[in-house]
């Protein structure tokens, strides 16, 4: 495949990751189009071999910065509801699995951006710490550190494992 | 009671970045330790909930008119790979070798020919010279220029944090946007002025041996937001493409440039 066959392949995790990041259809779509653009102009400095999508992430991640900080001042708002209902823009009938997907969905929209991207590359796109860590231009440890709150905060969100949210320390007191 | 693992080796545990041997050696502990195993547990099943609900993006299809944009844009690389050799030598040779492919370069003289070319020379003392649109000069009807050889825009420029908005004497306002460093590591602003008028004026200028030179402006016209349009923000990226430009500057990073200038 041709790199721009392989962009176009890669265009679904593409807009998953811009939405993720930008919570609203519109502006992921405008990030798609600009980490495609920038892609293109720069895909001689693309090293085969290695993961085309956790190098197109980086892309997207720092064209996402740079909108932000763009924006900073414009205040930008965001409307959770939006990508909420987006996730279930298929027109499936309320069934209990997907209330729990929308809930699900909205725990993680309610993260901070700098936790819900490193989620989106671990738990989804399954790349690797150090991988997120290149894409996102930050050390592993933070990508952990990130990583361990963004899950911790999920799971009490979710009511998952509802009786370790005490600390080991008071579990321990009442062994 | 306290325990030898902390929230995140049972995570790396969880998701397979353990070694070996540090994986072996969690296995067996959570085997005897009911506790460590549900702390595992919430990990496991957090990665789960998280692919299953972000899964549900996938299931969005890529809207026909993305899909369609990205196919003209790689289209049009393709095309443009095939005559690399006529087309832009020059440009390739003015960008030094980590320039974009000839086709992206295309796309990006063809926006705006003096792009590449508004570098304003400038007066010693901060004068920031005039700017006057790119593609001025067409109907000799007379070129509204937007002056920045002011005071307070010069003020505004060594102090603004990015983000930050300043209203100037005359009505008007200073918008900071990013601060960057270019190849060759000058430090460079990029911001916006709204004009009384309401027209925006998007510009980058670099601090060349203590004085601000204006590498890039296009002039936005009116906009009811007082944001410039995409059109504009487009030219400024291809601008930005080609020049080198690093990523912007961190705030810390830009608070330390900008105390340097004083």
């Amino acid at each position: 495949m041709s790199f721009g066959e392989q962009l176009i392949a890669l265009l679904p995790n593409l807009r998953r990751f811009a939405l993720t990041l930008a919570r609203s259809p519109d502006l992921a779509d405008d990030l798609v189009q600009v980490t495609c653009e920038k892609a293109l102009a720069n895909s001689t400095s693309f090293q085969p071999g290695t993961r085309l999508d956790a190098w197109l992430f980086r892309i997207m991640h720092n064209a996402w910065i740079d909108q932000v900080r763009r924006r900073q001042s414009a205040g930008q708002a965001v409307d959770i509801e939006d990508i909420v209902d987006l996730a279930d823009s298929d027109g499936r009938a309320d069934t209990e699995a997907s209330l729990v997907l929308k809930e699900t969905f909205a725990a993680i929209a309610a993260l901070p951006e700098e936790q819900r991207s490193i989620l989106m590359l671990v738990c989804v796109e399954e790349l690797s710490y150090q991988e997120t860590a290149d894409a996102l231009g930050i050390p592993v440890g933070t990508v952990m550190s990130r990583l361990s709150r963004a899950r911790k905060k999920l799971a009490a969100a979710l009511g998952i494992n509802a009786e370790l949210e005490r600390s080991p320390d008071s579990a321990g007191g009442l062994v | 009671m306290t325990t030898p693992y902390d929230d995140e080796t049972l995570m790396a545990f969880a998701d397979g970045e353990l070694d070996d041997a540090a994986s072996a050696e969690l296995a067996a502990a959570i085997a005897g330790d009911a506790a460590l195993a549900r702390r595992v547990e919430l990990f496991r099943q957090t990665r789960r909930a998280a692919r299953e609900g972000l899964d549900a993006l996938s299931d969005a299809p890529v809207p026909d008119a993305l899909r369609a944009n990205i196919e003209r844009l790689v289209a049009a690389h393709d095309a443009g790979a095939r005559q690399a050799d006529v087309v832009s030598l020059d440009q390739r040779r003015d960008a030094g070798t980590d320039s974009p492919p000839p086709a992206a370069r295309k796309v990006a003289a063809g926006f705006w020919p003096m792009a590449a070319a508004a570098s304003v020379a400038l007066v010693a003392g901060g004068v920031i010279g005039y700017l006057a649109a790119p593609g001025s000069g067409g109907d000799g009807a007379g070129i509204r220029l937007v002056q920045l050889d002011r005071p307070d825009v010069l003020a505004a420029l060594e102090s603004v944090a990015s983000g930050d908005e300043r209203a100037l004497p005359d009505g008007g306002s200073f918008r900071a946007i990013a601060s960057f460093r270019n190849q060759d590591d000058t430090f460079c602003r990029e911001f916006e002025i709204d004009a009384a008028d309401r027209s925006t004026t998007v510009a980058v200028a670099c601090r060349d041996e203590a004085v601000w030179g204006v590498r890039f402006t296009v002039s936005a016209g009116s906009n009811a937001e007082g944001y410039a349009p995409a059109s504009s923000m487009e030219a400024l990226d291809a601008y930005l493409d080609a020049s080198g430009a690093g990523e912007p500057l961190s705030v810390d990073e830009e608070t330390q440039a900008l105390e340097a200038l004083r």
